[in-house]
């Protein structure tokens, strides 16, 4: 029997068969109108809450940024997803892509608040508030948890993307959400960008500002096109027929590397990001929907890329109305940019003036009739750049449905089974730690491993990651996987202890992925695409999916944990600090060290490998990389296989 | 003769980044802080000596280009808290 060297095709256009979101102004509907009256969402109120402090501007869905048992974030999303179409969510076919920059933060600041008040710790790892979404929902054990800053929504659509091009799903639904608290909203203000002043996207002014807000959406997505019949706009059902009448025709990431909350001076990230897009949007007349938070330095880059890279387009920014929606934004701001195009009316980029930074800013409406298609991008701490090309699809012909983008995916139901997937392994090296080593101890072991001066900021974890990854070989080409249920545990102890004079080093250090932008800043690395995972269940599983969907010369895959104190405590921190590298090559003519194998139910299970019980944490794969010993585990469709020569 | 808000703040400057090689006598009165390879120093760098220059001082930095222009370099840092807090002198508040 031949397997595949691993199906990662080129995910082609893929349907939007129904979306929707709801921000501060209302749903998307109610949240065009306010943007097309050129309604401001944003209100000045304090930053920390009920804790009072500097008056900031917030666009919030409900009246306080304070959490609540339960979190007040929950009702909204779930009413929200109440509108997606479709059962069966979480089911093998149809898998739950969700992202957040945030998830449950907000309550590990209550529960510091009110420490006696425990149950709001049963929300604030990301893992648990998904958990969560799915107790309340019905979904299944098939979703996976992206969290990286302000492009997290992008991340979710490709890989849902690649999911149903690789045969793993019939649909996809991708939720994305991100409600605003003290704990966040301190941090931003730490950061000096959050502060008095209202943003004004792309307006050149001598004080840049943001603005955060609280958004939701959701996007089901299917590969094909919409069985004959079917009207542009029919959304209900959750069937083969249902279509929004748009196809994301395009998708891009990319990952400057450069620093944590500045990008490359001369653009050059999102130029890279946004020329994907170009390429596609070919002899197109598009728009541009840009990220436009209110900063001066990143809206002057960003702008003057976006008219090099597409001349002639008019570009506008909705967050000086609704705020920064911060993972949420790619698709919040997609879901309005289809309700926009269906309406016929774009709003403008509300509550900026001129003079603005570049020639290309619109400060008013646009006629949706003057363009073929939207582009949309983000982009996000340690210059991370996220794009999406939205089409319309080709009005249907008789005889069979025409396909208005570059490449035509099968129609009708994908009814594929998943493809066998089987890579080497070029390198493979994992660090676990004793238990009494800390940052300092990491430190003194692994200072001359780092450039000069650099572990002085850096955590334990981002530590034993770049030690863990020591031997592979950096490119720009570089795919890379990262997996972590906890994340930067220390930095946030530390972070919720600096409250109320928030710390921004602890607040950058805090967030998600953290470690691995440690270590590729530090030696300003570029690389392709950034995935990081959070959640916990099947983490290993779908962190190894990710990275064998990835097209890229040479993919790594990093794993690692940090060992906390007082959320260790609490079983939200992992027990110990470990990390993991593993580096996958796209060509089989490499010296291998092992193999990861995925074998579909269809497929007989080759080899002797015992088949361990249960779906291993990563912790395990680590351990498995040290010990060289080899692992076989049954997974959603099939098994998994990791052997070592 | 030194000024004793210049050789206060280099102090703060060694504590708060944890500036492991760097004595505060190193660091010069009128060359850049922040950008420059010589020290590698960052705008997360300076946010958080914002930080602690709130508090030792009780002064204000309200935006990001405000705390640019003021963490140009000791000197100007110095003559920022002086115009902020008259009172401030030399000793923190």
């Amino acid at each position: 029997m031949t397997i595949d060297a691993g199906s990662a095709a080129k995910p082609s256009a893929v349907r939007v068969a129904a979306c929707g979101c709801v921000t501060a102004l209302g749903n998307e509907t109610e949240t065009l109108a306010g943007l097309n009256a050129g309604r401001v969402a944003l209100r000045l109120r304090p930053v920390l809450g009920r804790d009072g402090g500097d008056p900031v501007p917030l666009a919030t869905i409900g009246e306080t940024i304070d959490e609540t048992l339960p979190p007040r974030w929950l009702e909204p999303v779930r009413a929200l997803l109440r509108r997606a179409p479709g059962n069966g969510w979480g089911g093998e076919r149809r898998p739950v892509v969700v992202a957040s920059s945030n998830f449950g933060v907000g309550s590990l600041y209550a529960f510091r608040r009110e420490p006696g008040e425990e149950a709001h710790l049963r929300h604030g790892p990301p893992w648990a508030a998904v958990e969560l979404l799915q107790r309340e929902l019905g979904w299944g054990e098939n979703v996976t948890t992206f969290s990286h800053a302000c492009v997290t929504a992008h991340l979710a659509l490709l890989h849902a993307t690649r999911l149903l091009a690789a045969g793993r799903a019939d649909a996809a639904l991708v939720v994305a959400f991100d409600f605003t608290s003290p704990f966040v909203a301190g941090g931003f203000h730490s950061l000096k960008i959050l502060n008095g002043a209202r943003p004004a996207p792309y307006a050149a002014r001598d004080v840049g500002a943001i603005g955060l807000g609280d958004g939701a959406a959701f996007a089901v997505l299917r590969a094909g096109e919409a069985d004959r019949g079917t009207e542009a706009g029919a959304g209900a059902g959750g069937s083969a027929e249902a279509d929004t009448g748009f196809r994301l025709a395009a998708q891009a990431l990319y990952n400057e590397m450069f620093h944590f909350t500045a990008n490359a001076p001369d653009g050059s990230g999102f130029e890279a990001c946004a020329r994907e897009i170009a390429a596609a949007a070919a002899g197109r007349r598009v728009w541009v929907k840009g990220h436009g938070t209110g900063t001066l330095e990143a809206g002057r880059l960003e702008a003057e890329a976006v008219a090099r890279t597409f001349p002639g387009s008019p570009l506008v920014s909705w967050k000086g109305s609704l705020g920064h929606t911060l993972g949420s934004c790619g698709l919040v701001e997609l879901v309005l940019a289809v309700a926009a195009m269906r309406s016929g009316t774009i709003p403008g980029t509300v509550a900026a003036t001129a003079p603005t930074l570049a020639p290309n800013v619109a400060l008013g409406p646009l006629r949706a009739s003057d363009f073929d298609a939207a582009v949309l991008l983000s982009n996000a701490f340690g210059g991370a750049h996220g794009g999406v090309l939205l089409t319309r699809a080709a009005p249907k012909e008789s005889g069979g449905v025409e396909v208005a983008t570059e490449s035509r995916v099968s129609s009708g139901e994908a009814s594929v089974a998943p493809a066998a997937f089987e890579r080497s392994l070029r390198y493979a090296r994992a660090e676990l730690v004793p238990d009494t080593e800390g940052a300092a101890e990491a430190r003194e072991r692994w200072r001359d491993l780092f450039p000069r001066g650099a572990t002085r900021r850096m955590t334990q974890l981002g530590m034993l990651l770049g030690a863990a990854a020591q031997g592979v070989t950096w490119t720009r080409r570089t795919a890379v996987v990262y997996a972590s249920s906890f994340a930067e545990t220390r930095a946030l102890e530390d972070f919720l202890a600096s409250f109320p004079a928030a710390s921004p080093l602890l607040f950058q250090t805090s967030i998600h992925p953290g470690g691995v932008q440690q270590v590729l800043i530090g030696r300003q690395q570029p690389v392709a695409r950034l995935w990081p995972l959070a959640g916990r269940a099947r983490l290993t599983e779908q962190a190894l999916l990710a990275a064998l969907l990835e097209p890229a010369e040479e993919t790594v895959l990093l794993a690692g944990e940090e060992r906390g104190t007082w959320l260790r405590e609490k079983n939200l921190a992992s027990e110990r600090s470990w990390a993991l590298a593993l580096a996958f090559a796209a060509r089989e003519d490499v010296a291998e060290v092992g193999r990861v194998r995925f074998e579909p139910d269809a497929y007989p299970v080759t080899g002797d490998v015992a088949l361990d019980l249960g779906a291993p944490e990563p912790v395990a794969l680590a351990e498995s990389v040290a010990a060289r010993r080899d692992l076989r585990w049954r997974g959603s469709g099939g098994t998994w296989t990791v052997v070592w020569r | 003769m030194t000024d004793p808000l210049h050789d206060r703040l280099k102090i703060l400057m060694v504590e708060t980044l944890k500036l492991e090689d760097v004595r505060p006598e190193d660091i010069p009165d009128d060359e850049p802080l922040f950008g420059s390879p010589r020290f590698g120093l960052d705008s997360i760098d300076a946010l958080e000596l914002v930080l602690r220059l709130e508090k030792e001082f009780g002064v204000k930095i309200g935006s990001s280009e405000e705390s640019r222009k003021a963490l140009a370099s000791v000197r100007t840092l110095a003559a920022f808290i002086r115009a902020s807090t008259p009172a401030a002198g030399t000793s923190p508040a």
